[in-house]
């Protein structure tokens, strides 16, 4: 949907179908690596806005069922942080010299893939420049996904921990509250 | 590559523990040197005073710790400290956001080369920039305490290794005057009492004892272990003579006295009546009576002073031109010196300092015990001065005829004396033969090893010309920077003389160490005794220069002297 060097934004084929929030995404050939930071639900058309519906009805799920012309109206979008791109059969962290291609296909990377990416902590510094709470909330469960996926769960998320240490100095709160959301 | 990542020399090995790297400093004020926490070196493993090594890219420096310290990479963590409840956010911290660091003073430096290893010198330079730091090993001690002594003298382990030995060549510890400080009951005298005997098994020279509480001749008192240690006497029977003051003291102790010290009326000069000022409260005017006195009644003139009642000095006054009661005082003072069983009418000063002289001279070590006399301070620093000033130009007299090719040089000779702020407060120093022996250095082969708790009673020029100091704890800043007065690096030196163990621990430095180290003595028990076992066949000391050889031969021809 949108291309950019430092970020993507992607919409989904399916609705309520988003990669979850702090995923790695490979994106495009050659690759682009990005973390998913932000996920939307939203009318396809932006100029028809919802109405409420299912007053009178038990679930959500029938609202659905009832209105199935709700599929095609809706869609889920998401925007994701570059942090990477392949080079031939590296992966390196950092920003690709050309943005993925309009209709890239987006796949979410799998945890070969995650641990491989992860080893290199120097994407740190691109997740950072984000300086909201949601970025710092996207990036600690994309820590902890990465952590989920090396032999040294722990070793990593020291390593980590010490490099978003020695990048947020001058912003002990926010330091703070990112390391805590880390190790929730 | 990293910048030291390509030294492949055996220094490098993984073995070595890696505290650091060098983030910062100047040689005037020493090396900052950022902790390395992700390695597991901690502040609180590693104490000022403790050595460490520096790989630099062409050269490895050697270096002690000065200070540590606690610094954050911002200021805002002060305001803003982490949660240390939560063990992660601690732990990424630490070393990260907040870290240690050691100041470190490097003194010498060598090649990086192992087999250079002993060819140290003193630093000039110092290491670039991220050059690690090592907790240092045997064998970076070796290299710079314990190349090729001829005749190494072990004195304990360095700060936090217990297995490592620093050894000092005594030779060189007694080519310059030596002071010994700490305060009491911190174990100066241990030290001290364990260099002498180093000095007398070694003989590189003789030494004169001023033992002021009969604690070095034939035994002293380990008071800590409630127990009593042997003395030179015990332990060099063949080296050592003792000289006593106080023949009824040495008797009640059960020691026999290899002579006894007196010293005539006679013998006392108006000089030593000024450096007594102090110790005897005397006004200055009171003290200089003592001159008008010398001049009217001559060399006899303490003897007729004393001899005079109190009721005829208004006469003696007006007669020698002196005050009234400046004399009443002086003569109040100097009659209760009729106690000192020491001192008679007729002199035989020259005959006990003689007896001295031959016993040094023969290169016997010479302890003179002050009994109950130990206790007043004036007796001891009258006896101490007087006697010095015999055996100084004695020794004066014959270097002098040495220099001029007649005669033998005059043995390196020791004089051992406590208390010593007495004998060399900024007032006397300049009238005191100890103050004159230590500027003199070692022109006429004399020196001193003073040993006092309040160094910085001393005059600083006395403090200044002192070659080599061993300081164990002291509790007075005023102390503190008198020890480390005209010393290189005193700056840095004195966090680590402040945070001495209060017992049983000394910094070490000047001209018989490559550079300040901080020392456990080692214990003063049975391997030490042993250890100070001199191997039969050796009974005397030799003179300089000497070999075993020429030593006995000379002994010979000294008991049996050729026709």
């Amino acid at each position: 949907m949108v291309s950019h060097t430092q970020r993507i934004e992607a919409q989904c084929y399916r609705l309520h179908a988003a990669p979850p929030l702090g995923a790695l995404l490979r994106v495009g050939e050659p690759p682009t690596y990005a973390v998913v930071r932000e996920i939307r639900h939203e009318p396809l058309d932006p100029t028809r806005p919802l109405a409420p519906r299912g007053e009178a009805l038990e679930s959500e799920d029938e609202i659905y069922a009832a209105n199935p012309q709700l599929s095609a109206m809706l869609t889920t979008r998401f925007a994701a942080v570059v942090v990477g791109y392949g080079d031939g059969t590296a992966l390196r962290p950092g920003l690709p010299d050309q943005p993925p291609r309009l209709h890239s296909f987006v796949f979410l990377s799998d945890r070969a893939e995650l641990a491989r990416f992860a080893s290199d902590l120097r994407w740190l510094r691109l997740m950072l420049a984000d300086r909201t709470p949601a970025g710092d909330a996207a990036l600690a469960l994309f820590l902890r996904r990465a952590a989920d996926s090396v032999d040294d769960r722990r070793g990593f998320l020291k390593q980590a921990g010490k490099a978003v240490v020695a990048e947020l100095f001058s912003e002990p709160l926010r330091m703070q509250g990112l390391l805590r959301e880390v190790s929730a | 590559m990293t910048l030291h990542g390509n030294i492949t020399n055996g220094y490098a090995s993984p073995g070595r523990r890696r505290l650091g790297l060098v983030v910062g400093g100047s040689l005037s004020r020493g090396l900052e040197v950022r902790l390395d926490a992700g390695n597991g070196a901690s502040l609180e493993d590693i104490a000022v005073g403790s050595f460490v090594t520096v790989q630099g890219r062409r050269k490895r420096y050697f270096a002690v710790v000065t200070d540590l310290e606690l610094r954050a990479v911002d200021d805002t963590v002060r305001h803003f400290p982490p949660d240390t409840r939560d063990g992660y956010l601690a732990e990424v911290m630490a070393g990260a956001m907040a870290y240690g660091q050691l100041s470190v003073m490097p003194s010498m430096t060598a090649g990086l080369d192992d087999s250079s290893a002993s060819l140290t010198e003193p630093a000039k330079s110092i290491p670039e920039h991220f050059a690690p730091v090592f907790a240092a090993t045997q064998a970076d001690i070796d290299a710079v305490f314990n190349p090729e002594q001829r005749n190494p003298f072990a004195l304990g382990t360095p700060q936090g290794m217990d297995t490592a030995s620093i050894r000092l060549d005594l030779g060189t510890l007694a080519s310059r005057s030596v002071g010994v400080f700490g305060a009491s009951g911190s174990g100066k005298t241990f030290l001290a009492r364990m260099l002498l005997a180093g000095l007398v098994k070694q003989g590189q020279a003789v030494s004169l004892v001023f033992d002021m509480e009969s604690e070095y001749g034939w035994q002293g008192q380990d008071n800590d272990r409630r127990r009593q240690v042997k003395g030179l006497k015990q332990l060099f029977p063949d080296r050592v003579v003792t000289f006593t003051l106080d023949e009824a003291s040495s008797r009640r102790r059960g020691v026999t006295s290899d002579g006894v010290v007196r010293i005539g009326h006679d013998e006392v000069e108006p000089s030593d009546i000024e450096i007594l000022r102090e110790s005897l409260q005397l006004s200055e005017v009171a003290a200089s009576a003592a001159w008008n006195l010398r001049q009217r009644f001559g060399a006899g003139w303490l003897s007729e002073f004393i001899g005079h009642d109190a009721a005829s000095l208004g006469d003696l006054a007006n007669d020698i031109g002196v005050n009234r009661a400046a004399l009443g005082a002086l003569h109040n003072r100097l009659v209760r010196w009729k106690r000192f069983g020491f001192l008679s009418e007729t002199g035989q000063g020259a005959a006990s300092a003689g007896g001295i002289i031959e016993q040094l001279e023969r290169g016997k070590h010479v302890v003179l015990e002050f009994g109950q006399y130990g206790r007043d301070t004036a007796a001891y620093v009258l006896v101490s001065n007087l006697l010095t000033r015999r055996i100084h130009d004695t020794w004066v007299r014959r270097k002098e005829l040495s220099d001029g090719g007649r005669g033998d040089e005059p043995r390196p000779l020791v004089i051992f004396v406590e208390e010593a702020h007495k004998f060399l407060t900024p007032d006397i120093a300049s009238q005191t033969i100890f103050g004159a022996i230590a500027r003199e250095l070692r022109k006429y082969n004399v020196t001193l090893m003073i040993v006092d708790q309040r160094p910085s009673g001393i005059n600083s020029e006395v403090m200044s010309q002192l070659g080599t100091r061993l300081s164990c704890a002291l509790n007075d800043d005023r102390d503190l920077n008198a020890v480390l007065m005209g010393a290189r690096d005193a700056g840095q030196l004195r966090n680590v003389l402040a945070r001495l163990d209060s017992k049983q621990q000394a910094l070490v430095f000047g001209h018989a160490v490559p550079m300040p180290v901080v020392v456990r003595p080692r214990d003063y028990d049975e391997i030490f005794y042993a250890d100070m076992v001199v191997p039969s066949g050796i009974v005397g000391a030799a003179a300089p220069g000497e070999t075993d050889g020429e030593r006995m031969q000379r002994e010979i021809d000294e008991l049996f002297p050729p026709e």
